[in-house]
């Protein structure tokens, strides 16, 4: 019987050779700037977008892979495999997931395909994709890579601040979050993912009480099975942040990553998140 | 009239019918005297009158029993009492709201109260006054009347006179205003009495007066308390104004060019049905009245803009009272209700001068606003109002300024809802409260994180000395500029932007991030612009923000956090 095949989309923020090592399809975000379209992680690095970011002043949108090569990918797939599982970020957020579910429904007769709304995006999507790719390796069905996935979800936290209101504003990914984004002064509000929407939980006007928020999110878990800090220009606030955690929860192992265009492009650069996963 | 005292007949009791009208005699004579009171003021800032914040209390509560048919000394001061509980004003009419309740109870069930009665009423006055605030301090206030009621105390003791204790009452809480500045350092180095002491005395006075039968010279110079608003209105201080008219057949342009012709900054809007009209204007009676001719008016709103602020420095000699005569002027601004809030539990209730502070504070969700500030102190029913408007069950208050923190405190007896006030003393305390609002806690987290927030930010507040004094050994002269940091008199100096930038270097450290400046209405854009750009020359590492907030007298107010 042939190995259960994952499928995800860029915005999980796999670190490099993640993917190939683990045998994961991972769909590119389209990230435009102006006319001009890339394809996340193809034709455009990480250093490249925030470098583009910084030059342009417009913003950049992304828009999820087009219909055909979801379908194109099943295809190809259902050469090789009869059970895919496709994960990909909150249905909340992108219609990724409806696309895939779109591509998906015709071919279910023939193949064991499910999709999941992670209702998370990056490392946090990464988490789990990465799992359910361990499983499979270690021959896991498709039934028992589903329950793994979903039971992960609720585990899974993610909290970060943006730098400005901007990105989030025109990308309209914080319907939510509005009541408490409405202000007039300049804020740095501390938004989290709940139930794949992003939610404002409360704002903060400097980055060093933003970090201290950070801090205050991070201690209050029992356990902490892994811990990723997210930034992109921001090495200083994760010194700073790797140095407050470690007073309250000393040896706690914190990895640090930079986030992704697909997630990029609605923060904007100098945000700083964390993605706990407690562990199941 | 019955009530008279003569040599001959002294008087043993009053009934409720008299004492009316002895509360009336009392508030005419401290009405008169509200400008001296208010000029009585420690720091040459603008702010919290006594004078008219004790004089206002007084109206309320009068207003309470004007047209009650009562007898009965006890109905009428409990009705005293609960009126001047509610139009409390400022730290003295909170005490003073304290005094007159502490003397309802102790009456409470004497339909006439002879001279005994009256002392007992001061003392429990007395009691009521020192048990209203934290911190008691002597020289203030409580000195006075605890030393008046001593003294009626005594002297019912010896006669059953009621003018002759009323005599040696007014004697004593004269003796003990002298006395103030002995008690309290600060009233004698800036050379005055305690304000609030003397105006209970004039209180006392006035009763007197009255049952003497003694002249109230109500000289046509002095100011009432009851005209005070007509003056603001009559000098010309701004109105917003806000309504709409209802259709049909509503005339758009004609309307325009008649609301433009009447005030200024018009802003009409609509169409046959519906035409909405934001003006501001010196009054707003035309134009309300010219609106409902119109059609049907809706939403009326209309707002002091700005300062309503009076100076009464004529007729004012260099005698041994110190001081210009400042004399707030005062509006009674309702609340008003922000975004409809959603039903939630924990809402918040927040103080600010100035349209664009209001704003400021409504954008961060704040269930209602309530108009006021150093010089316009709201009443407690002001505030009673705006918290009646959120809509949760348990609401935080962020009074914003020391001299409103009191009469917050009020309303935690005068509402069936849970409250709580958050001490702030100043608008960027109350900003950086209000953003420690959203963090998710109960009750009890949510007042700990707010109070927690606006003690780590620093405020600067500049504004203009109201007079000459010399303060903690600084010399300050009127006109000159003076700086308030974390609301205590910090520096004076000839040049706004100058003080400006030294307190922020004071205020300022490695760990601060933003400063923010909240520019005044007698600043322009330009200026503050240029003040801005000043501060992040000085302050390359900060980022400077600068905001309109049109609060009147205070040019700047700057917050680094």
């Amino acid at each position: 019987m042939s190995q259960v095949k994952i499928i995800t989309d860029s915005s999980a923020d796999l670190p490099a050779g993640v993917a190939e090592a683990l045998g994961i399809t991972v769909l590119p975000i389209n990230i435009h700037f102006g006319q001009k379209v890339y394809r996340d992680g193809i034709d455009l690095t990480r250093q490249d977008f925030f470098e583009r970011l910084a030059r342009n002043t417009a913003h950049p949108t992304t828009s999820p892979p087009p219909l055909a090569l979801f379908e194109q990918t099943f295809s190809d797939l259902m050469k090789q495999t009869d059970e895919i599982v496709a994960i990909h970020l909150s249905s909340k957020l992108s219609p990724t997931f409806a696309r895939a579910q779109r591509a998906a429904s015709p071919l279910m007769g023939r193949a064991k395909i499910h999709v999941i709304d992670s209702q998370l995006v990056t490392v946090g999507l990464g988490l789990l994709v990465t799992a359910a790719a361990r499983a499979a390796e270690n021959g896991a069905r498709v039934d028992e890579v589903v329950r793994l996935t979903r039971g992960m979800i609720p585990r899974v936290y993610i909290a970060f601040f943006a730098e400005t209101l901007d990105y989030l504003e025109r990308g309209g990914r914080v319907r939510k979050a509005q009541a408490i984004l409405g202000g007039m002064l300049n804020i740095k509000p501390l938004l989290i993912l709940e139930d794949g929407d992003i939610v404002a939980l409360e704002k903060v006007r400097t980055r060093a009480k933003a970090v201290e928020k950070l801090v205050e999110f991070i201690v209050e878990f029992t356990h902490i099975e892994k811990m990723v800090i997210l930034h992109s220009t921001t090495p200083d606030d994760v010194s700073l942040l790797i140095e407050q955690t470690n007073l309250a929860l000393p040896g706690l192992d914190m990895k640090v990553d930079v986030y992704g265009p697909a997630i990029g492009t609605h923060l904007g650069p100098s945000a700083l998140g964390v993605v706990v996963y407690e562990g199941m | 009239m019955a009530t008279l005292a003569t040599d001959l007949i002294p008087l043993k009791q009053v009934n409720g019918s008299e004492l009316k009208r002895i509360f009336g005699a009392s508030a005419s004579w401290l009405a008169q005297h509200a400008p001296y009171v208010n000029s009585l003021n420690v720091f040459p800032v603008p702010d919290g009158d006594s004078g008219t914040n004790m004089s206002m209390t007084m109206q309320a509560a009068l207003r309470e029993i004007e047209h009650s048919p009562s007898h009965s000394a006890g109905e009428i001061c409990a009705k005293l009492a609960q009126g001047a509980l509610l139009g409390a004003r400022g730290n003295s009419g909170v005490i003073l709201s304290q005094v007159l309740r502490g003397f309802a109870r102790s009456v409470a069930d004497k339909d006439a109260i002879d001279a005994r009665d009256f002392g007992e009423a001061m003392v429990e006055g007395a009691r009521a006054a020192y048990r209203g605030v934290q911190k008691p301090i002597e020289g203030t206030i409580l000195t006075v009347i605890r030393e008046a009621a001593d003294a009626a105390v005594q002297a019912a003791g010896q006669t059953d006179d009621f003018v002759r204790v009323l005599e040696r009452t007014v004697d004593a809480a004269q003796l003990a205003v002298i006395r103030t500045p002995m008690l309290l350092p600060v009233l004698k180095e800036a050379g005055v009495v305690d304000a609030g002491g003397e105006g209970l005395y004039m209180i006392l006075e006035g009763a007197l007066k009255y049952l003497k039968g003694e002249p109230m010279d109500f000289s046509s110079t002095s100011v009432t308390a009851e005209n005070l608003e007509r003056i603001s209105r009559a000098e010309g201080w701004g109105y917003d104004i806000q309504f709409h008219i209802r259709g049909p057949g509503l005339e758009v342009d004609t309307i325009r060019e008649r609301i433009e012709s009447m005030g200024e900054s018009a802003l009409i809007v609509g169409d046959e049905a519906l035409v909405k009209v934001h003006v501001h204007a010196p009054n707003p009676g035309d134009i309300i009245k010219f609106g409902a001719e119109q059609g049907p008016l809706i939403n009326i709103m209309i707002e002091n803009m700005q300062a309503q602020y009076v100076d009464f420095m004529e007729g004012h000699t260099a005698d041994e009272r110190v001081g210009a005569e400042n004399l707030g002027g005062f509006e009674s601004e309702t609340a008003r209700p922000v975004a409809s809030e959603p039903p939630v539990g924990i809402g918040t209730v927040a103080v600010a001068p100035g349209q664009g502070l209001r704003r400021i504070f409504e954008s961060l969700g704040v269930g209602a606003m309530v108009s006021g500030g150093p010089t316009m102190n709201p009443s407690a029913r002001d505030l009673l109002d705006a918290v009646n408007q959120v809509a949760a069950e348990q609401v935080l208050i962020l009074p914003n300024d020391k001299n409103i923190i009191l009469a917050a405190n009020q309303l935690k007896e005068l509402t069936t809802k849970r409250i709580e006030v958050i001490p702030t003393r100043t608008v960027p305390q109350g900003i950086a409260a209000q953003f420690a609002f959203d963090r998710p806690g109960d009750f009890e987290t949510k007042v700990r994180n707010m109070t927690a927030a606006a003690q780590r930010i620093r405020t600067i507040e500049l504004t203009t000395a109201t007079r000459s004094v010399t303060l903690n050994g600084l010399a300050v002269r009127e006109g000159q500029y003076l700086a308030l940091l974390d609301a205590e008199l910090a520096a004076a100096g000839d040049h706004l932007e100058e003080l400006a930038v030294e307190q922020v270097r004071r205020a300022s450290s490695s760990a601060s991030e933003i400063i923010t400046l909240y520019y005044g209405a007698e600043v322009t854009a330009e200026q503050a612009e240029q003040l801005r750009a000043r501060m992040q020359h000085e302050f390359a590492d900060h980022d400077v923000e600068i905001y309109n907030g049109g609060q009147p007298l205070y040019p700047y107010i700057i917050s680094v956090e």
